[in-house]
């Protein structure tokens, strides 16, 4: 049953790739969606005709290189009490040389069907800068204020006009097919910053309303708030 | 100061503030309020090995009937907000306990986006335990401590007090 799946996919949508789990999700039948165009369609298809009813869970994973130091708060901690001591670093590691470092978010769904006891994980990579994407309002300033709220949080760089950071990156939202991946595509819009299109309620769903940016990109900068 | 006995009984003397303050640490009722592994201990504490009613310290479910809060966890900045408000609601005198590194600085976390970096910097504390997280008898310790401290404040002069238990927390 789960080796007819990615034969009878490949024939309807054109350029899938079977791929690696991942590795996590040893011996899970994976495929790539070519384009986010497909993405839906794939999904749609798995859960109408294949009988993929639970959706186990949605994620996204940042493809670029380190951690932006920045991301970190650098202040020291003014305590009397202690000796001087050297000056404050955050040592972030360097990218490793060789390893597939690009310019992406990839979006993971892993599905089950429960009847023939079997699951699968559809993979879509998306651009980290999408040129066409919906473009990032500064973030609402108050609680639940009018429709901009569930807008689109400020770039994690911190720059407002920033040529690079006007779009956001999108995909297809998936609550038209499972119920669920609501909250977890409001999660993954939350730390990661992907915008899901069609999605009935996007909005930040785990940080504060007052924290800026998207806590989980490689490339988040912590912008001070009223706590720090 | 102490109380006095007089033979036979019957009669007992003693100051205004030494029967306040001897009323208010003998039942410290602490808000039942757990942020994280702390609050573990917390619950040890109040359970049976540990026996937290020895000392009169019996957790309330309000904040209208409780005297201490214990911070017991870290607190993050969405956590921040209900704190300042629970901390309003809880009538005067009232005391607060930072429980363990997150509570009192931020601990582990103190590089993290999301960590109040110390409950002071929020509310005013008066005990601060350290640990992560501090057994049961660290915290029975802290509420000792807190007796003492409590044991020094002149209820009828309002003196040795922080200024926000003079004041009050209303206006602020």
């Amino acid at each position: 049953m789960v080796g007819d799946i990615s034969v009878i996919l490949q024939e309807r949508f054109k350029g899938l790739k079977i791929c690696e789990p991942p590795a996590s999700l040893k011996g899970i039948l994976t495929i790539k969606a070519a384009k986010a165009a497909d993405y839906l369609a794939i999904a749609r298809c798995l859960k109408e005709e294949f009988g993929f009813e639970y959706l186990d869970f949605l994620t996204a994973v940042d493809w670029k290189g380190g951690v932006d130091p920045r991301g970190f708060i650098v202040e020291q901690n003014p305590n009397p009490l202690l000796p001087d001591r050297p000056a404050f670093e955050i040592i972030v590691e360097k990218p490793a040389a060789g390893f597939p470092y690009r310019e992406t978010f990839e979006i993971i769904v892993l599905m089950s069907n429960w009847k023939d006891k079997a699951k699968f994980c559809l993979r879509l990579e998306i651009p980290r800068v999408c040129p066409g994407g919906v473009p990032l309002r500064p973030a609402p300033q108050s609680f639940g204020g009018g429709d901009n709220a569930g807008g689109i949080g400020r770039s994690a760089s911190g720059t407002e006009s920033g040529p690079e950071a006007l779009a956001a990156p999108s995909a297809p939202s998936l609550t038209s097919v499972w119920k669920t991946a609501d909250w977890q595509e409001r999660e993954v819009y939350d730390l990661m910053g992907i915008v899901f299109e069609g999605h009935p309620n996007l909005k930040k769903i785990l940080t504060p309303e007052f924290i800026q940016g998207h806590p989980l990109r490689k490339d988040y900068v912590h912008i001070k708030d009223k706590y720090d | 100061m102490k109380i006095e006995r007089f033979p036979g009984g019957g009669l007992v003397l003693t100051t205004a503030d030494f029967f306040i303050n001897w009323a208010r640490e003998s039942s410290l009722w602490p808000l039942t309020f757990g942020l994280a592994c702390c609050a573990i201990e917390m619950m040890a504490a109040y359970a049976s090995r540990f026996d937290f009613e020895r000392f009169g310290v019996m957790p309330r479910p309000s904040p209208r009937q409780a005297d201490v809060m214990l911070i017991a966890g870290t607190v993050v900045k969405k956590m921040a907000e209900p704190i300042v408000t629970i901390y309003r609601q809880m009538p005067e005198p009232k005391f607060v306990i930072s429980m363990g590194s997150c509570a009192n600085c931020g601990g582990p976390y103190y590089d993290s986006y999301s960590v109040v970096k110390g409950v002071d910097k929020i509310i005013p504390v008066d005990i601060y335990i350290p640990g992560c997280p501090p057994r049961p008898e660290t915290l029975q310790f802290a509420v000792i401590k807190l007796k003492e401290k409590m044991d020094s404040l002149k209820p009828t002069r309002l003196a040795m007090a922080s200024p926000v238990q003079e004041k009050g927390t209303r206006s602020w």
